[in-house]
């Protein structure tokens, strides 16, 4: 990514010690560490005890895609005097192409993606996470839920008929 | 154990499975769902036995609550509608869903958590003998003060939609689409919508009486599109209309509608005559 030598540069450290360089403005798109740096404009250094690197690099690697994503749409429409509904139309599938590649991760992965957004409070990665983990779960008997996110059935048979026996209205069918 | 496991989740290199996620988190994910689907997932395990409870979101797709729907594809439906097919089911054996409905929303609404309600979505593509859609239930959704209400029918030969949501006050987001040759659907006696900020409605037969109610009664209303309906209706004037998308035909096709609102920052009209 071209950044200038004056933009700011902030240090974001990972649970397990790592440290990750990135532009002020990438690092704005948390909106957590946005109010940080607003309350205290000289902070360079933020450490994060609630995600680990690989996670982090994740995060880090989605606020840059929507970041350059937004700054190329900003470019072409400051060059154009306007931007061109074809040519945004085609950045946003774009961007959307990459999302779904980008959500091409296993559950546990998913579920810890889904965790550092809400903590970092990315509200596009958050409602990235979560729309994926719902078709996940779309469709699916809850067999075959139990089974795509790993979920122990702690359920006794007796406990699952009680269950169904106390919302029949959930489960009937008609004669 | 898994009642606890909410409490003490870290992300401190550890793996963490779905049912470790916080509760809001998880009745987040629920709510991308048709409701049906998320009250199933009760037998998941006992982490998830009561979440569909707590699920700001009623999402009711009625084709589910018929036998055989898993081969009822809208796309299909309407297809073989327009090929010119009147009212046969082209699937299984006609199965009426709306008792199962019925008993399914009352189990739901006595059931879940006594929270407000985010939104309630609907969609219907009747089919078969059951040509009456009644609405009704809908007053017991305004008392849980929905923010959004989203209709869509198919195909409706007659609908009976409940005066209650036009005096809604947390109503910000209405959509009532019926694709069909536009009737008079909703002529409420009065309209008071104070916090409605988006307006959209399709296949209905709108008069200048509904226009003038719903302009004195929509005092924020930003966006308003009509889609495929019927006007009668010789001016549209607001002060606060941002967005107006008319997508419509004119009853009288010699009489122009007068748009005065000077708020306006997008318009898009496409009015033709009448067919």
């Amino acid at each position: 990514m071209a950044r200038s030598s004056t933009e700011n540069m902030i240090t974001l450290m990972s649970s397990d010690g790592e440290e990750f360089m990135v532009t002020e403005k990438v690092a704005r798109e948390c909106t957590t560490i946005r109010n940080m740096l607003e309350d205290d404009c000289v902070i360079t250094n933020i450490p994060l005890p609630n995600v680990t690197s690989d996670i982090l690099s994740m995060v880090i690697e989605y606020c840059m895609e929507h970041v350059a994503a937004a700054e190329k749409a900003a470019a072409e429409t400051a060059e154009k005097g306007s931007s061109s509904a074809p040519a945004a139309a085609k950045a946003n599938k774009d961007l959307e192409e990459w999302d779904k590649a980008f959500m091409n991760v296993d559950v546990y992965t998913l579920c810890d993606l889904i965790l550092a957004a809400n903590y970092l409070n990315v509200s596009g990665l958050l409602d990235l996470t979560i729309q994926t983990a719902a078709n996940l779960i779309k469709g699916k008997s809850p067999e075959q839920i139990r089974k795509t996110f790993h979920i122990q059935n702690d359920l006794s048979l007796e406990e699952e008929e009680k269950i169904r026996s106390q919302t029949p209205w959930a489960f009937e069918k008609s004669e | 154990m898994d009642n606890s496991s909410r409490l003490c989740v870290q992300m401190n290199g550890g793996i963490y499975r779905i049912s470790g996620l916080p509760d809001p988190i998880l009745t987040h994910i629920l709510s991308f769902l048709p409701t049906k689907e998320a009250v199933h997932t009760c037998l998941l395990s006992k982490r998830w036995k009561n979440m569909w409870a707590s699920v700001p979101v009623l999402n009711f797709v009625l084709k589910e609550f018929r036998d055989g729907y898993s081969d009822f594809k809208i796309e299909d439906y309407e297809t073989y509608i327009h090929r010119g097919n009147e009212f046969e089911n082209p699937y299984n054996e006609y199965h009426d869903p709306r008792p199962l409905f019925e008993w399914f929303l009352h189990g739901v609404l006595e059931n879940r958590e006594p929270l407000h309600l985010g939104s309630l979505q609907f969609r219907w593509a009747p089919d078969g003998g059951c040509r009456q859609v009644s609405m009704n239930w809908l007053d017991d959704i305004v008392l849980l003060m929905p923010r959004v209400i989203s209709v869509f029918i198919w195909k409706h030969p007659c609908l009976d939609f409940p005066d209650s949501v036009f005096s809604c006050t947390s109503l910000e987001n209405f959509e009532l689409v019926v694709n069909n040759v536009p009737k008079e659907l909703v002529s409420p006696k009065s309209i008071s919508l104070p916090s409605l900020k988006v307006l959209h409605l399709g296949g209905q037969v709108l008069t200048d009486d509904f226009m003038k109610l719903l302009f004195l009664g929509c005092l924020v209303l930003e966006e308003l599109e009509l889609d495929e309906c019927m006007l009668v209706v010789s001016d549209i004037s607001s002060n606060v209309l941002k967005k107006l998308v008319i997508n419509s035909f004119n009853f009288n096709y010699d009489d122009q509608i007068q748009i005065s609102c000077p708020g306006l920052l997008y318009v898009d009209v496409c009015s033709l005559g009448p067919t």
